[in-house]
């Protein structure tokens, strides 16, 4: 038996597989953000109360993430080498918005005066120029202590070239005081560039207490209910890591939410060969855009993240990362009046407490959920399976009253609130797919989260895409995603040598170490030799150049044969990507990259019973009125998605209900079931043979 | 619809800007994104842009004119790339900013013009680089390109090429940049065809007109909420010449801004004649500057086109430093003209204290260095500009950051720079007691020391505003500390402002230091607790908190001794206000 749970701003959501036969059972509950262990374990519980038969459980958190966000971090100290204590500080001292004469950099997440320079250097070969004084360092530790920071956070220059003075401060603080947390720039990073690395350490130290005191009652937690494993926790980069190092590298985890989803949405491609997909999740907070071309999922070398303290630009993370974007548009986003009268949604949402007005919670504010439910498009009575009821006069009311301001009526407010919604959200695809010059309407979108099926045929016909999937149990496609995640581990090391007259001995030595890391890291983590597998990467440019593009390799020691056979690899695609090229130029590595990889057994997908056009009788639900734009109010016919067959066919206008979510079918889109009971919804008419 | 296509041509504009800045060779385009790149219309407006640099707007559309008085827009062919730097006619700026120009066809007809402007790395002159401070005629700043067909429909112009080869120390690197922003011309050409092509030439360029419409409307509102009047002010450039050798002194940029209803017109009359020396700034970059300062007051954050400058009005008094006559030398021509926009801020807000900002350390503060790299025996050229302090906000303190016209450059990470170069970076941080004080103090200067790691390295260095006008305060906030450079040799030191082709030996140091920004109001009122935060932290010394701020702190505790501060401050002014 295999759990996944996944926390969302608004829902924590839980998936239960059985690998035997396949089958699998999702759970649904409130996240609880006081204590999210809690409804980790609430989510759990609904599906079973005795985790002795569970061999496996991998969790995406917010934890880590949030901690950030919040401002929550820890008192920090960091140490530089002399002359750079100002790197964190100064950043790139660049203007994202150049026009803005306001503009405000990223605050710097330790302040100067526990910012402490130490005499050292060394310099970007790795040569020592001038020793580590460790009579100074234990003073600068000591009077760190002395201001009580909680953590000591190290980024010396050129440490990526040679880690030795890292290492030697590493073992003063532990031995000056055992008990502070620690952050080491080369334990995470052997990557050049000193303000991204110092960045990305600080962060890990700042949210290192909050990740490491939640998995440790989450564990103990598990333990209690009869779990006897590994806790495995989502990475940035799509792949799982054991709670022990997600402990003391947090930093990994903070877009650990966002990587279930996407892992998902690559399985479906390869089972169901489309090549070419977008996933549109939408939950009661955020609506995130993942996109899959050929199969894959792209990942990026580091990311921003922007907190309400990292000004325009956001803070630097060098960590790898699946490529996802995310803006605030979810069932829990509140519509709003600006001073000039304009209406928006979001990217403020109500949260799970007290939550959009219909909950009955207290929730004041007309949100999504509330516009969703006076247009008849969400059952009025239950949410998540019977399990939470409505009120819908609460949403009458709060929409009724935005609705008198603008001398509209209740419904047309409702429909303008989700058309501002889902432009939003059509606004954020565009950005992910036009900016690389791909065009939306070549790929399938394929929609979950809780609220996602319910907006995507809107969506589609906002961005053009002529074919919609709805996953199954979408309010809980992110944990089941999770379950197909391996555990993943990257490494890197920056090493700027030619590549025709590369030091090939240097080269491969330092894979053979990288490699060497990583297995043992997930040997520890309880995966099997014959489990594990690594990729190769060369950061290649061509001398003089200073961006790289990455240059997959293969697993046997590099040759001089190999380095012309990379060398045109090379040139075809900067050609490929850039429409230009120089063949006869000299090139250069940066990096090597080496990604090790432990694969899971990969449950297959279960196909359902066939049955004919028709839906099944037993599938009807009493119907109701559900307004669209073109039509008004109109009759339209209910179904229980659980009782539909393969093959099943329904003409909007629909509603098909089921325990996570809701998919609204529109008067001119069709809904064929597949064999494994995804929704694939199309305009009607063009639907295929 | 108006607003998919403006952000869908906004996006061509940033694949142009990914496509040079992920593949070109000189970390000044790469790291530090001194380029612009825009798409124009037949009728020379801009339709879109995406920039590091937003001072090279004006320069394009002008830049597209000239090509149609030179070439002849009906001489222009599918396939071909216009190349030009002439200062005089179609670089508009100084000699190593390139223009690289490609007319657009749809169904055969001339339809638009994809435009890159950028900086690079040296094509003849008198010393390597591409500026100096000491040429007095634009022909000792290097070889000079009016509008010439780099490409001729598709196929590499070989003549012009060797020319440009023949006469660039660099020429490896200055052709990898060149096919980088031939590349990008190209890429933001197909994608603005496609998307002519997804919507219909008719309803495309119907979108781009509106588009044009309805900025124009958005910043004459903006316009019509600044209170009309006239508004008058200047500051002075340090001038021409090395600080050996100055060839002139103390230039004045006399401004006038009046503001009638959704107008509003800048006049530089009584600005200091064209000079002798390179410090002198070709009209369209002038008028890139103040369209620039316009956009920043009026539409900050929405995507430039034409129609945002249509309410602004210019004036340029001629053979001035705003618009010299050819062959003045023009090498330097942002010092006078970068703080423009910041002249039109303080202006126009000298009445609206909440919308106002203190000046910033006002000059790019550019270096570079070059030699002859030890390790590999290769002639090696590295520029950059300094960032330095930035004026005190109405809400909060001055920050550090580059230089107003610089746009969203970058920093050159040193880890980077030192595997690039054979330079060691000695130190990199804040300077202490050089933001302006002020209720909000101006944001710190920096300092920035380099060695050559091995050899004689020689540098020419740029930093206006050390003699003269440092950064302003506003509302009785106080000046920011001056730029400068300190070269510090074995047994002394120099300081410069501007230098050329000076030489730094092994051993020795190179320390540039941008200054600190203008304080924003009366330094007595900043709160007492903020000043000894500011002493903590070592952004101001402790006798700077009394010097200046009439702030008393125990040495140790850095407690505020609030009988001694009220003392110093006065009635109603002391420690106990907060």
């Amino acid at each position: 038996l295999r759990i996944g749970v996944d926390i969302g701003g608004t829902f924590t959501d839980a998936v239960y597989l059985d690998e035997e036969t396949g089958l699998h059972f999702p759970s649904k509950v409130s996240s609880t953000p006081e204590d999210y262990a809690v409804g980790v374990l609430n989510s759990i519980r609904m599906l079973l109360e005795d985790m002795r038969n569970v061999t496996f459980v991998t969790h995406g958190t917010t934890v880590g993430v949030n901690s950030l966000l919040q401002g929550r971090l820890i008192p920090m100290g960091l140490i530089t080498s002399r002359g750079f204590r100002d790197v964190l500080e100064l950043g790139r001292s660049n203007r994202v918005n150049s026009y803005d004469p306001f503009y405000a950099m990223p605050r710097p997440l330790v302040p100067r005066y526990l910012r402490m320079e130490v005499d050292e250097r060394i310099d970007c070969d790795g040569n020592v120029l001038t020793p580590l004084d460790e009579v100074q360092a234990r003073g600068i530790v000591r009077a760190l202590a002395g201001h009580n920071v909680k953590g000591i956070a190290v980024c010396l220059l050129n440490s990526y070239a040679n880690p030795v003075h890292e290492n030697m401060l590493r073992a003063i603080i532990s031995e000056e005081f055992p008990q502070i947390l620690l952050s080491i720039s080369s334990g995470i990073t052997r990557e050049y560039r000193e303000y991204e690395r110092t960045s990305t350490t600080v962060i890990n130290l700042g949210i290192m207490k909050d990740m490491s005191h939640y998995l440790t009652s989450l564990e103990t937690s598990l333990r209690d209910l009869g779990y006897g494993h590994n806790l495995f926790i989502m990475q940035s980069n799509g792949g799982m890591m054991g709670s022990g190092l997600a402990k003391c590298a947090p930093v990994y985890t903070i877009q650990s939410t966002l990587a279930g989803g996407i892992i998902g949405i690559e399985t479906l491609s390869r089972v169901l060969g489309e090549p070419n997909m977008i996933g549109a999740d939408m939950g009661g907070t955020s609506f995130d855009v993942e996109l899959v071309i050929n199969g894959e999922a792209k990942t990026i070398p580091s990311f921003k993240i922007q907190t309400p303290t990292s000004g325009g630009d956001g803070y630097p993370v060098m960590t790898p990362t699946l490529d996802v974007h995310s803006i605030g548009a979810g069932g829990g986003s509140v519509a709003w009046v600006d001073e000039g009268g304009g209406l928006h949604v979001g990217p403020q949402s109500m949260g799970p407490s007290p939550g959009p007005a219909c909950y009955g919670l207290g929730g004041d504010q007309p949100t999504v959920t509330d516009a969703n439910v006076v247009l008849g498009r969400l059952n009025p009575h239950h949410l998540l399976g019977g399990g939470m009821r409505l009120v819908p006069e609460a949403s009458h009311a709060v929409i009724g009253q935005l609705a008198r301001r603008f001398f509209m009526g209740e419904p047309e407010l409702a429909s303008g609130i989700l058309k501002i919604v889902c432009n939003n959200m059509a606004g954020a695809i565009r950005t992910m797919t036009l900016r690389r010059g791909l065009d939306p309407r070549e790929f399938t979108l394929v929609a979950f989260g809780g609220a996602g099926p319910l907006h995507a045929a809107q969506l589609a016909d906002n961005l053009g895409i002529e074919r919609v999937l709805v996953v199954n149990a979408p309010g809980n496609f992110s944990a089941w995603g999770m379950l197909m995640a391996p555990v993943k581990h990257d490494f890197v090391q920056t090493c700027v040598t030619p590549l025709n007259e590369a030091d090939l001995a240097n080269l491969n030595s330092h894979f053979v170490h990288l490699e060497e890391s990583g297995r043992r890291q997930l040997l520890d983590e309880g995966v099997k030799e014959d489990q594990i597998s690594c990729t190769r990467v060369l950061d290649v440019r061509y001398s003089g150049q200073e961006h790289t593009i990455p240059i997959i390799i293969g697993g046997e020691a590099v040759t001089r044969a190999a380095c012309s056979e990379i060398a045109s690899r090379f040139d075809e695609e900067h050609q490929r990507i850039y429409l230009h090229s120089a063949p006869g130029e000299a090139k250069q590595v940066v990096s090597l990259r080496v990604t090790m990889i432990g694969k899971m057994h990969k449950p297959s997908l279960l196909e359902i019973e066939q049955g004919g056009p028709n839906p099944p009788q037993n599938a009807a639900l009493p119907g109701r009125k559900t307004y669209f734009e073109t039509t008004g109010f109109v009759d339209s016919p209910v179904y229980d998605r659980a009782r539909l067959k393969a093959g099943s066919v329904i003409d909007g206008p629909a509603v098909i209900e089921e325990v996570t979510s809701t998919t609204l079918v529109p008067p001119n889109w069709r809904v064929r079931v597949d064999r494994f009971g995804h929704l694939i919804m199309t305009i009607s008419g063009r639907d295929e043979p | 619809m108006v607003e998919l296509v403006t952000n869908s041509l906004v996006r061509c504009c940033e694949e142009m800007r990914v496509t040079v800045e992920r593949t070109a060779y000189s970390t000044i385009i790469s790291e530090t994104v001194d380029f612009s790149c825009a798409l124009l219309d037949t009728d020379k407006n801009l339709v879109a842009e995406a920039s590091g640099i937003p001072v090279f707007l004006a320069n394009l559309s002008e830049a597209v004119s000239e090509v149609d008085r030179i070439i002849g827009f009906e001489n222009l062919e599918e396939g071909d790339v216009i190349f030009c730097n002439d200062p005089y006619s179609g670089g508009f700026s100084h000699n190593p900013d390139v223009t690289v120009i490609a007319p657009v066809f749809y169904e055969g007809h001339l339809v638009l013009f994809s435009a890159f402007k950028g900086h690079i790395l040296d094509l003849g002159g008198i010393y390597a680089g591409g500026w100096y401070n000491n040429t007095v005629e634009t022909y000792q700043e290097g070889v000079m390109f009016p509008p010439v067909k780099l490409y001729i429909r598709g196929e590499p112009n070989e003549d012009i090429i060797r020319v440009i080869r023949r006469n660039s120390r660099l020429p490896e690197a200055l052709l990898g940049d060149i096919r980088a922003m031939v590349s990008a011309v190209r890429v933001g050409g197909e994608r603005a065809k496609a998307l002519i092509k997804k919507y219909g030439k008719e309803a495309f360029f119907g979108c781009v007109g509106q588009a044009l419409e309805i900025s124009e409307a958005i910043a004459r509102k903006a316009v019509e909420a600044i209170p009309d009047g006239v508004y008058s002010g200047h500051y002075y450039s340090d001038g021409g010449g090395d600080d050996t050798k100055p060839l002139s002194d103390r230039l004045m940029v006399k401004m006038t801004i009046t503001v009638d209803g959704d107008r509003l017109v800048v006049d530089l009359t009584g600005s200091s004649p064209q000079c002798a020396g390179p410090t002198n700034c070709p009209r369209p970059t002038t008028v890139s500057q103040i369209r620039y300062g316009f956009k920043a007051l009026t539409t900050p954050f929405m995507p430039s086109n034409e129609g945002c400058f249509r309410p602004l009005e210019i004036i340029i008094p001629e053979a001035s430093i705003f618009d010299p006559l050819m062959p003045t030398a023009t090498s330097l021509l942002w010092a006078p003209s970068v703080s423009l926009p910041d002249l039109m801020l303080k202006l126009v807000t000298s009445q609206a204290p909440d919308k106002a900002r203190a000046g910033h350390f006002g000059d790019v503060c550019a270096d570079f260095l070059y030699g002859t790299d030890p390790r590999t025996g290769r002639f090696y050229i590295y520029a950059e500009p300094t960032a330095g302090g930035w004026g005190a906000k109405p809400y909060e303190d001055g920050e550090t950051m580059f230089c107003y016209a610089d746009g969203n450059t970058y920093s050159m990470p040193v880890e980077v720079l030192e595997v690039k170069y054979p330079v060691r970076v000695l130190r990199y941080g804040l300077s202490p007691d050089t933001g302006g004080p002020g209720r909000y103090r101006g944001g710190l200067g920096i300092f920035r020391d380099y060695s050559p790691v091995g050899h004689t390295m020689r540098t020419t260095v740029t930093f206006d505003r050390r003699k003269y006008s440092p950064a302003w305060g506003v509302f009785g906030g106080k000046e920011g500390y001056p730029n400068k450079v300190v070269v510090l040799r074995n047994d002394s030191s120099e300081e410069y402002g501007k230098i050329t082709d000076l030489e730094v030996h092994s051993g020795e140091v190179i320390s540039l230091r941008g200054g600190g920004g203008g304080g924003y109001g009366d330094p007595m009122e900043r709160d007492p607790r903020a000043v000894a935060w500011d002493v903590l932290n070592e952004y101001i010394s402790l006798e700077a908190a009394r010097r200046e701020y009439g702030v008393v702190l125990d040495p140790s505790s850095l407690e505020v001794d609030e009988g001694e501060t009220a003392a110093l401050r006065g009635p109603g002014k002391g420690a106990e206000q907060r």
